[in-house]
């Protein structure tokens, strides 16, 4: 099973448990929920129509042959998407008896031709970054460059990448006049600042509010390692 | 409470899992005339009216949903456990309660089961006690490691012992209802699960109940059946006592909840909860503007809130239970309870008042749960805060929560978590209250009552 069809299937586990465990009311949505799921887990319908006085029956029936021939993955994909729309958190809920609960997580992910090079810097995408070409200092459509969120992420690693490798410019002012030492100052990110510093980073570059980022430094320890550089 | 997700029934075994599709069907079909029979005719097809109404068609809907959950997977486990609920005095999933009062009468002495219920071969029941150290470390091992069932969860609650002293041992508590199992042979604890007296107040009716919390059973013995045989027993022991109701909670959905809470955190320290990935930065998010959005005031803003000290107690108390008859189920907290609760105990309960010229009119209180972070480099621990009452008469909600947020930041908390119960949501989006992936079912036993809206419970369970 590749990665994909086994997200599918734990997704459709999960809608399926949750219906088995819902109090749904309305019965148009129940018979076609009943025709998705046998489509899903036996495909199309092959068994006789119920004679006439087995109305349930035949309810159930019409409502798995109108099905025809759709694949087992659309069949899924379909209920899932009608568990959606009793339960929209389906996706995010995290299902047990004990659970941590988390922070719920609901983005829908870029597919890998949307991504740019500052996609791939947060999400720390060391071999995508390694072999890309192209202008490093490119501003997005957040109106920051590559190096902007290396700093504002905390990655050290990809921040090297970006200055050794691809010779990103360390004093490259973001659109509200930050530099990536404004960043890794007000996240209080002690090793990006002093790596910025030590490849030329100036320290009294203001933005657009006129702040350098010696005076965004709210950390004393911080502020001191800057000052004396 | 903790559960396998995994309870087999007394008839399905992991083999009959791999048996072929066919097999599977027959005995799912048997499996579904056990239900019926169960239920006292409650979903019985062969007593169905000539005329098909929705009913009918709802009802057999739950039939073949029941057919369903006999497939594998999650969906497989939660027919069994299912199986098991329908045996115990629960409403059905699909049943409309429109009155309330218990599902069956009180038992009388000789109706209650004299002896413990019989546990599978090797192991062997023992009533713990707490006071012991050893055994306070032995259930705190047990429940650190099995509570949260989930192998792949990256927390896992890590109640401290002295926490769970305070959890289990409140006024009235009783030794025989901190109930473990052990290991014949090697004496090791491998399963609990604890009830401790309450009075609750549900709609207009208050009642003697228990709260059943930590069941737990250790990941090696979930395919054993020990969890109903642990429920079971906890009933039996309660029953002995002349009490006949239990509340309880749990992240599933089981027959039937009375009402379905969320999670909702605050982060405290942004920059932790998303290192260890608690919480997380959206694509077009920064971090810079993450710790500003989440930055808190210096200081607390509110005149007059302090720690709440004992001689706030009576005073407090009244506060709190002229507020709690607002909900529609919430506990009725004696003087002694009420201390018990309340008094802050450094690790555990946090308590704050609102007092000026001598009146206390505002309450928050929260107690402390930190979790074990798993497979992360430099971090071990995680910090949290959970609310627990909160009442508001002079301090506006927004104002008073924030100094809680403050209170607790100050204490080094790394995140603040709220169920949207009780006026929770009055606060919880404009202090930044994050949505959480996690539900809180509630859930009574032997008690049936009209659904409860999450912002008329008023009970929290540790």
């Amino acid at each position: 099973m590749d990665f994909n069809s086994k997200k599918l299937s734990d997704q459709f586990d999960k809608a399926v448990s949750f219906i088995s465990g819902s109090n749904l009311s309305d019965v148009d949505t129940q018979l076609k929920l009943y025709g998705f799921y046998k489509q899903a887990i036996e495909g199309t319908c092959t068994q006789p129509k119920p004679p006439i006085y087995d109305l349930k029956g035949r309810k159930k029936w019409y409502a798995w042959s109108e099905m025809g021939s759709m694949s087992k993955e659309e069949a899924m994909t379909s209920y899932i998407n009608l568990v959606k729309t009793i339960n929209p958190n389906i996706e995010t809920e995290k299902t047990g008896w004990v659970t941590v609960s988390t922070f719920a997580n609901d983005e829908i992910p870029l597919s890998e031709n949307e991504k740019t090079i500052s996609d791939w810097v947060k999400e720390g995408d060391l071999n995508k970054i390694k072999t890309f070409i192209g202008d490093i200092n490119v501003h997005d459509c957040m109106g920051m460059a590559p190096i902007h969120w290396a700093s504002d992420r905390g990655d050290l690693k990809i921040l090297r990448i970006l200055v050794e490798n691809h010779s990103a410019d360390v004093n490259l002012q973001d659109n509200t006049g930050q530099t990536a030492l404004h960043y890794a100052v007000s996240c209080s990110h002690e090793e990006i600042c002093k790596y910025l510093v030590s490849m030329g980073a100036r320290i009294n570059i203001q933005d657009e509010d006129g702040f350098t980022a010696l005076e965004m430094c709210l950390d004393e320890k911080l502020k001191s390692l800057l000052s004396m550089n | 409470m903790s559960e396998t997700p995994n309870i087999p029934d007394d008839h399905q075994t992991n083999t009959e899992l791999n048996q072929t599709k066919k097999k599977r069907n027959k005995n799912r079909k048997n499996s579904v005339k056990v239900e019926q029979s169960d239920t006292n005719g409650a979903v019985e097809e062969t007593k169905m009216p000539p005329t098909i109404s929705v009913q009918d068609i709802q009802k057999a809907m739950e039939i073949f949903s029941l057919q369903q959950r006999a497939a594998k997977t999650p969906a497989e486990a939660l027919h069994k456990q299912y199986k098991f609920w329908y045996t115990q005095p629960v409403p059905k999933m699909t049943e409309t309660i429109l009155n309330d009062g218990p599902i069956e009468e009180d038992k009388t002495i000789d109706q209650i089961r004299n002896e413990p219920f019989t546990l599978p071969e090797d192991f062997q029941w023992d009533t713990l006690s707490l006071d012991d150290p050893f055994v306070l470390k032995e259930l705190y091992t047990l429940l650190n490691e099995n509570y949260v069932e989930d192998e792949d969860s990256m927390f896992r609650f890590d109640y401290q012992p002295h926490f769970l002293k305070w959890a289990l041992q409140p006024p009235g508590w009783l030794k025989e209802w901190h109930v473990g199992v052990r290991v014949v042979k090697s004496n090791k604890l491998v399963g609990f699960i604890s009830a401790i007296p309450a009075l609750l107040k549900v709609y207009n009716k208050s009642q003697k109940m228990v709260e059943i919390n930590f069941l737990c059973v250790h990941k090696r013995l979930r395919s054993k059946r020990v969890a109903p045989v642990l429920i079971r027993e906890i009933t039996r022991r309660v029953n002995q006592t002349g009490i006949f109701q239990a509340v309880y909670t749990a992240g599933i959905v089981l027959p039937k909840p009375i009402g379905t809470c969320r999670y909702w955190h605050r982060s405290l320290n942004p920059k932790k909860l998303i290192d260890v990935k608690f919480s997380h930065l959206s694509r077009n998010m920064t971090m810079q503007r993450t710790l500003k959005l989440h930055k808190l005031p210096d200081s607390i803003r509110t005149p007059g809130f302090r720690k709440l000290t004992e001689k706030d107690l009576p005073q407090a108390r009244k506060l709190l239970s002229n507020y709690m008859k607002t909900f529609d189920l919430s506990p009725m907290f004696s003087d002694e309870e009420f201390k018990h609760w309340f008094l802050p105990q450094e690790g555990i309960i946090d308590a704050y008042v609102v007092e000026n010229n001598n009146k206390i009119t505002d309450l928050v209180s929260f107690y402390t749960l930190p979790s074990t972070i798993m497979h992360h480099p430099t971090y071990r621990t995680l910090k949290a805060a959970y609310s627990f009452y909160n009442v508001s008469t002079k301090t506006p909600w927004i104002e008073l929560m924030q100094d809680a947020l403050i209170s607790a930041r100050d204490a080094n908390f790394d995140v603040f978590n709220a169920l949207d119960l009780m006026d929770n949501k009055e606060f919880l989006e404009p202090l930044k209250f994050g949505v959480g992936d996690g539900n809180l079912q509630y859930y009574l036993y032997n008690w049936k009552c009209p659904e409860i809206h999450s912002s008329k419970i008023g009970l929290i369970l540790q």
